[in-house]
């Protein structure tokens, strides 16, 4: 997963930097190595750039920069914008407004579900035996934890 | 021979704070990060000897990128300093840490200094330097640059590490076997050149597999390596980086004990001023409070400067008579340099107002809030902050550009800067604007500005597509932790860019206000209508007869490229000095449509003298000052006649 796709709030770990050359021992001075922990602080309007907290400094990198640093979940609860193709998650939480909830009911999800992930951009997902279409904007509001 | 210290660390960590509470200069320290554009120099004597301090830009790596880390890296390098003092922020050491671990590979005598240590108490860390001692093999000392804490210390180990012979038992991080392995192949190879000589063997093996393309050039000249893939590279400076910073983990697990909470106070300030909604208004809101606070609060100063000059100016033609030594004391400097001088509270006003928001660390959220619209102009919020300081002067703002690692933003930013309006203007349009838009002054000097602002804007649009294909650059920045801006800090800041301005009060503006005088006197003894300047006026008035300006107006221009208050100076002098006739003159010979289309021109047109040097050194050619002159004078001219043509169509 890439640091750009993380949803505000998340803390993820490092797996490895692919930025260009140059830029990389800037990269690796600001912290941000492999092992690093990162926290996604905010995003600027329009959603881009957005502030990055590693090793107690606040940093701001955009999005385009930031799809450079692979992360991985630190915690076994993600939101299912953050899950893994092929892989099967159990729906624990919901993090959203009645119309969200209620949009989750129309769909079949609730706390317990099963759902497989068969694709990203948007997550097409197999969930109550049938495939479902869900948006990026949604699966953020959905936390799920890995089976 | 002088004992030479430099400071090394990153951006924001107190380096210029320490740099001024040690050698006692008066440089000013803002809140914001890579605000030493070159190296500054400062002696300090202690116990009879003499120490010269260097501070150095800030800076994350000692890669040899941005023009920063070149300045840091080849001044460690060839300059050789007897000592070098890294600085890391007490409150946030491992990015810190990571240079001075860079630097430790380099050379011997380090000071390791942990600044901010007040701030630390205050919010429970507690530093074991011991720890830090034990594990970096470095002599430590805790300071505060706020409270004087450990200066005396530091001046003391220096003193030592400089006397004493003793090799210090350097620690040396140790990294994988498959990295030691390579360095020692390396270094054996290193030890057998004779030219390799003065570098550590060490720092060449370790930035040789780091892909540092320095070394990799020095190494393919004078060794014999066989050359690795790029991928190879890429692993082992990802496997060094990150041992380095498990190295700094485990130290700080035993040298810092904290029972800190969340920098909340930043936080809360932070989730308003970068909200997702609200950032773009407060933005706009910042500037605008910035020009109310510049025009109106100022105004009653700027009112009683000029009542006094007027009366000054009365009082010597009462002494002096008619002649003409009355007259260029009392139409000459009083009137010319008494015109710009009008207008310093506004300049220090406005230095008040963005001072504060520099100290208080609002810039870099300014530039995070705005990046959006920067990328579209393939320009990054480091150039945004270069732009920023241009509200001052145009020339810092170019010289601040050196932090900028893309030398193609480097040199558009260059290129556009001039066109951010500087102090130097805003006498101008508050003349213009004071007399012809009575009642909306304020809303006309913000629209005037943010216009400023767009033309800036468009013309990096316009160079990016011209000169480049329109690559984006990145944005690496850092958001420091807020703070309270100090009185001391305050006025410094607003003292360090006022004092220019009076100094060109006093040198170039009342220069060119006798020059002018004098032209403008001779050959028929104040009679200006017939005079050298009205020649040199009307001569040049057919090309800006499409315009509608009248001679008076073209040698205002002519003269204002030495610097741009002298059009101030001019005006008054030709209208027959300030107050009362100037506002007269001006009513009669502007309309609402040349008005605008003056202040425009003024706005874009050829940058002032010292910022077409500036120009010409930092880009490192005069071509490009030159394109600069020609690109500034067409576009004043075009954006001139438009609104005059425009206006016509109304009238």
């Amino acid at each position: 997963m890439r640091l750009s796709e993380v949803v505000v709030g998340t803390k993820v770990k490092v797996v490895n930097v692919y930025f260009p050359p140059g830029l990389q021992n800037r990269i690796f001075g600001l912290g941000f190595v492999p092992g690093s922990v990162v926290e996604v602080v905010r995003e600027a309007p329009l959603g881009d750039p957005r502030v990055y907290l590693v090793r107690g400094k606040m940093i701001t990198l955009r999005n385009d920069e930031a799809a450079f640093i692979e992360v991985e979940p630190i915690s076994r609860f993600i939101p299912l914008s953050m899950a893994e193709v092929g892989k099967k998650y159990i729906v624990r939480e919901f993090a959203g407004g009645t119309f969200f909830l209620s949009r989750m009911a129309s769909l079949g999800i609730k706390e317990g579900s099963v759902i497989q992930v068969l694709k990203r951009y948007p997550i097409i997902a197999f969930v109550n035996g049938k495939e479902t279409k869900i948006g990026m904007g949604m699966a953020e509001k959905i936390i799920v934890e890995e089976i | 021979m002088a004992n030479v210290v430099a400071l090394v660390g990153n951006p924001n960590v107190g380096k210029s704070s320490l740099f001024n509470a040690i050698t006692g200069s008066r440089q000013y320290v803002a809140n914001w990060p890579g605000v030493t554009v070159s190296r500054r120099e400062g002696i300090r004597r202690w116990r009879g000897n003499e120490i010269k301090f260097v501070d150095l830009p800030g800076i994350y790596s000692l890669g040899a990128i941005s023009l920063d880390e070149k300045i840091t890296r080849e001044y460690i390098m060839k300059e050789a300093p007897d000592v070098v003092v890294v600085v890391v922020d007490s409150l946030n050491m491992e990015q810190g840490l990571y240079l001075l671990i860079e630097v430790l590979e380099m050379r011997e005598d380090i000071i390791l200094v942990v600044n901010a240590i007040d701030e630390a108490r205050k919010r429970g860390v507690f530093i074991n330097k011991y720890e830090l001692e034990k594990h970096f093999g470095v002599h430590t000392v805790l300071t505060s640059a706020v409270t004087g804490e450990g200066i005396t210390e530091l001046l003391d180990k220096i003193l030592h590490v400089l006397r004493s012979k003793e090799v210090h038992s350097l620690v040396q991080i140790r990294y994988s076997e498959e990295i030691e392995r390579e360095i020692r192949r390396i270094v054996k190879e290193i030890e057998k050149t004779e030219k390799l000589k003065s570098y550590k063997e060490r720092w060449l093996a370790v930035k040789y597999l780091e892909g540092d393309e320095e070394v990799l050039k020095l190494l393919k000249d004078t060794i014999n390596l066989d050359p690795m893939d790029g991928e190879k590279y890429e692993h082992f400076r990802s496997k060094i980086a990150k041992r380095r910073y498990e190295y700094i983990d485990t130290v700080l697990k035993e040298a810092v004990s904290t029972k800190m909470q969340k920098m909340t106070f930043s936080e809360a300030i932070d989730h308003v001023m970068t909200h997702r909604f609200l950032g773009i208004p407060i933005f706009l809101s910042m500037m605008y409070l910035t020009f109310r606070f510049t025009f109106d609060v100022m105004a009653p100063f700027s009112d009683l400067i000029d009542a006094g000059m007027g009366k000054l100016a009365d009082i010597v033609r009462n002494i002096a008579g008619d002649g003409w030594v009355s007259s260029l004391i009392a139409d000459g400097i009083i009137g010319g340099v008494g015109a710009v001088l009008v207008f310093v509270p506004n300049i220090f006003g406005m230095f008040l107002a963005l001072g504060f928001l520099e100290e208080f660390g609002y810039l870099p959220r300014a530039a995070f809030v705005i990046d959006r619209i920067m990328y579209r102009l393939k320009l990054s919020g480091r150039a945004f902050m270069s732009l920023i300081l241009g509200f001052g002067c145009n020339v810092p703002s170019i010289m601040s550009t050196r932090g900028i690692s893309d030398p193609r933003e480097r040199l558009i930013t260059i290129l556009v800067s001039p066109f951010i309006t500087c102090s130097a203007r805003l006498p101008v349009y508050l003349l213009i604007v004071g007399t012809i838009f009575k009642g909306i002054e304020t809303a006309m000097i913000f629209i005037i500005y943010i216009s400023s602002m767009l033309l800036t804007a468009v013309s990096a649009l316009f160079w990016n597509r011209v000169l480049f294909k329109g690559e984006p650059v990145p944005l690496i920045m850092e958001l420091p932790r807020y703070r309270i801006p100090t009185f001391k800090n305050l006025s410094l800041y607003v003292w360090e860019r006022g004092k220019h301005f009076l100094e060109k009060a006093g040198g170039i503006i009342l220069i060119s206000s006798i020059v002018i005088w004098f032209l403008g006197y001779m050959p028929n003894h104040g009679d200006i209508e017939h005079s050298y300047a009205a020649a040199l006026g009307k001569f040049l008035s057919p090309v800006f007869a499409p315009l509608h300006f009248n001679w008076r107006m073209v040698t205002a221009l002519i003269f204002g490229t030495a610097a741009k208050e002298v059009v101030v100076s001019t005006l008054s002098m030709l209208y027959g000095g300030s107050g009362a006739n100037l506002a007269l003159g001006l009513a009669h010979d502007f309309n609402i449509v040349t008005a605008l289309a003056f202040i425009f021109f003024v706005m874009a047109y050829v940058p002032c003298f010292a910022t077409i040097a500036t120009t010409a050194s930092e880009s490192g050619s005069w071509k490009w000052a030159a394109i600069s002159v020609i690109y500034s004078l067409s576009v004043a001219y075009i954006i001139a006649l438009v609104i005059t043509l425009i206006g016509g169509m109304f009238a």
